[in-house]
């Protein structure tokens, strides 16, 4: 079994192909890994300083860790869908392991602890940093932080053990759905609806009204109580980290330990009845047959199109034919900034509601220098949620091959990459001078913000697909896991933070609107002929690690 | 016709992978490449297609060099790599169509060549199928099927046979005899030591990235002073 965990482990982490790294590639990797982490610990650190003093204002203190653990609990049932889906019935390595003499139960053993420790990473910086920033402002005594490594550990354990069962249940009925896209968004739907519905159950308080709200934030930590009690499944560990200095906090995390590992065994016991015939299932190879009759070839099958429109489309067809690569590539970036725009007005309305007046604060600040810099931030923000260009070589695999033996050249290769995730970019970059434009009416500017995000966006592609090149992923073993574990995100992180650097320093010397405008536009042309210059000079060079 | 010219690699700095390698396939012959595991056949190759850059000397296909005018020299030669990696996501049709694009070959012959190179390979019914549904042997005809699409002068293919039916392996063997006796290029690495010296009018050994052998089979056979199979020739000659 340990030994099945290993291998299932080592398989899905190792993906570049390289068999020999030398020491000072070794060296420089560190080093730019924990420059970026260390980054992003602190930018993570100074929200989590943040938030804490300003809930510890309203004596709401103990809401920051319920609101971090629920976060994090509702991100791992979301996320659980795609995995469990993908890791348990869409891998790779599922046709070597069905034909061992191994045991369901073995194979379910070995791919959800496998599961459960990919967590690990993301709790590091997205509950870990908040949790011990939050620790060390509330001078906390190390019985805390002992309470918070064991939560970490079995935190995955609930979400993906109830995600992976419904999976199973699914599967071992859509198994006989030969076309396995076709079984895969079906599973993905029911899975959504059921667990949705199942972790509504353990919701208790479905409505919140206006006057319990201003109830809950006058009493010192309502806030925290209304998140505990009406979220019972996270119940146990928030009593644990709020009460850690007691014997309630240790009863707490007696009760979820327990809880984790009755779900982890009952629920591994029942999957492992119906797991085979659903895997099984799935890697049947078959897809959807046209008719027999239809086979006959014709000149209307064969139209000649020009190379780069053919390219562009064999791009368009391999995410949008692969659900995880059409939600992250082509669905979000679409969806993400409506609702970010829907969710705005909607809170603009909540709070004129109770009598603030957020519309005309944030129309003030539209018309000060820093707010054109912040609204820059925000669509560089939606860019950076954009994944076309960060995977650009990486979701094509071992296929990647072809970028170097067709008779296109590398660079034009590169820049039909990026298109699609400029032009979906475009949305977002609208809307936000969509919104510019209506609070401050003034239309010279937003025609210069407009030109100016563009520019932004097309930066960012650039960028994202250069560290994909930098650091490519093609060897994986199946779509969600080469998503889930790129490191790559994180330097895309690092690099929209700098972003965000820039545009806010310049603030400090350039008061005037227009002006400041004028020059962030001025240094993106510049940046952008540098990296145009970089790529055509040196395009051999940043393509070398394809193969 | 391709040129290999005082070629050198390494993967990690002072480890030669191919070392000084000098070889000229002429035109008109079919060629072996032929080597234990990890001898260099599928670096040769990758070098010679543009996958893996050169640390120094050339690679001319047709007089084009891979180094330093990659794009005429890639529209020179069709490649089958050595495992058959296909957008399995696309239908064996759309892969056709976006090789024929990117070759830029007109719908009518595209129509005539895939037409009668997938009733050859026994394929055409699967040809609208998305390629995930394909087995090993049909993802290595399609494959095959993509590179005579834009009928390359110069077939190089890196053990083409695997995978493939009796029937499918037949065919293609004609096909590179034929393509050779028009006066073109096949150059191909391959495992099994019958086929080259079925089909081979000229065959090559490397051994740990150097040219150790080349020549017509007969002659290897004289080197090595054995009267038997290439199978016993080559062992003599690489161990």
């Amino acid at each position: 079994m340990n030994s099945l965990i290993g291998v299932i482990f080592k398989n899905s982490k190792r993906r570049d192909n390289k068999n020999k790294i030398s020491k000072r590639e070794i060296f420089l990797n560190a080093i730019s890994f924990i420059i970026v982490f260390g980054f992003l610990a602190l930018i993570m650190g100074i929200i989590s300083i943040y938030v804490t003093i300003k809930l510890s204002e309203i004596e709401q203190t103990y809401a920051f860790i319920n609101i971090l653990l629920l976060l994090n609990f509702i991100l791992l049932f979301a996320k659980s869908i795609f995995e469990s889906l993908n890791v348990l019935y869409f891998s790779k390595d599922l046709k070597v392991l069905l034909r061992l003499p191994l045991k369901s139960k073995d194979i379910l053993n070995a791919k959800l602890i496998n599961m459960i420790v990919s967590e690990y990473e993301m709790e590091i910086i997205m509950l870990a940093i908040p949790i011990i920033v939050y620790g060390i402002y509330t001078n906390v005594s190390l019985i805390f932080y002992l309470y918070m490594i064991i939560i970490l550990i079995i935190l995955p354990v609930i979400p993906i053990l109830i995600t992976s069962f419904i999976i199973a249940i699914i599967m071992r009925f859509t198994n006989s759905i030969k076309n396995k896209n076709k079984a895969m968004y079906i599973t993905i739907f029911v899975a959504i609806f059921l667990v949705g519905i199942i972790t509504s159950f353990f919701e208790t308080n479905s409505y919140l009204s206006i006057s319990s709200f201003e109830d809950m934030i006058l009493t010192a930590n309502g806030l925290s109580e209304y998140i505990a009690n009406s979220f019972i499944l996270i119940k146990p560990i928030i009593n644990t980290l709020v009460n850690y200095d007691n014997v309630i906090g240790f009863q707490n995390l007696i009760t979820y330990i327990v809880e984790s590992v009755i779900c982890y065994k009952i629920i591994v016991f029942l999957m492992s009845k119906i797991y085979l015939k659903g895997a099984v299932g799935t890697t049947i190879n078959s897809s959807k047959r046209k008719s027999i009759l239809n086979n006959e070839l014709t000149l209307k099958d064969f139209k000649k199109k020009n190379k780069n429109i053919a390219y562009l489309k064999k791009e368009v067809k391999i995410l949008s034919r692969t659900p995880i690569f059409l939600l992250q590539c082509i669905i979000m970036p679409i969806i993400y900034p409506i609702l970010v725009f829907l969710i705005m007005a909607g809170f603009i309305s909540f709070a004129n509601s109770v009598g603030v007046d957020a519309l005309s604060e944030f129309y003030n600040r539209l018309l000060d220098v820093s707010g054109t810099a912040i609204l820059i931030c925000i669509g560089q923000v939606f860019y950076m949620m954009n994944f076309c260009s960060i995977i650009a070589v990486s979701k094509e695999s071992k296929n990647s091959i072809i970028i170097k033996y067709i008779p296109v050249k590398l660079k034009t290769q590169f820049n039909i990459k990026i298109s699609l995730g400029i032009l979906l970019n475009m949305i977002s970059g609208f809307l936000v001078s969509v919104v510019y434009c209506i609070c401050t009416k003034n239309f010279s500017n937003t025609v210069i913000l407009f030109i100016v995000l563009i520019f932004v966006n097309i930066i960012c592609e650039k960028i994202k697909i250069l560290i994909d090149l930098k650091r490519p992923q093609i060897s994986w073993d199946n779509e969600y896991t080469m998503m889930k574990q790129n490191t790559n995100v994180l330097y895309e992180l690092f690099y929209t933070l700098i972003v965000i650097g820039i545009s806010m320093l310049i603030t400090i010397f350039i008061k005037n609107i227009l002006l400041y405008l004028i020059f962030v536009l001025f240094l993106c042309i510049i940046i952008n002929t540098l990296i145009n210059e970089y790529l055509y000079q040196k395009q051999d060079y940043i393509f070398r690690k394809i193969f | 016709m391709i040129e290999i010219k005082n070629v050198n690699e390494s993967y990690v700095d002072g480890i030669k992978v191919i070392d000084n390698m000098n070889l000229t396939i002429e035109d008109g012959v079919v060629f072996g490449f032929i080597g234990p595991n990890g001898a260099g056949k599928t670096t040769t190759i990758e070098m010679i297609t543009g996958v893996l850059g050169i640390d120094s000397g050339d690679i001319l296909i047709d007089g084009k060099s891979i180094k330093t005018d990659p794009i005429e020299a890639k529209k020179k030669f069709g490649f089958v790599p050595d495992t058959p990696d296909v957008f399995e996501k696309l239908t064996g049709l759309e892969y056709l169509n976006f090789i024929g694009d990117v070759y830029e070959i007109s719908a009518k012959d595209r129509l005539e060549r895939v037409k009668r190179l997938s009733e050859k390979f026994n394929i055409q019914e699967h040809l609208k199928d998305r390629i995930q549904s394909y087995s090993h042997g049909m993802k290595q005809k399609l494959l095959i099927i993509s590179v005579l699409l834009h009928n390359p002068k110069n077939w190089i293919l890196d053990e083409p046979m695997t995978g493939l039916d009796p029937k499918a392996s037949y065919t293609l063997k004609k096909l590179m005899k034929e393509h050779s006796k028009n006066g073109n290029t096949v150059f191909f690495s391959t495992h099994v030591l019958e086929v080259a010296e079925k089909i081979c009018d000229k065959i090559a050994v490397i051994d740990k990235g150097k040219i150790i052998f080349v020549g017509t089979v007969e002659e290897l056979k004289l080197k090595a002073k054995s009267n038997s199979s290439l199978e016993e020739s080559f062992l003599k000659i690489v161990e």
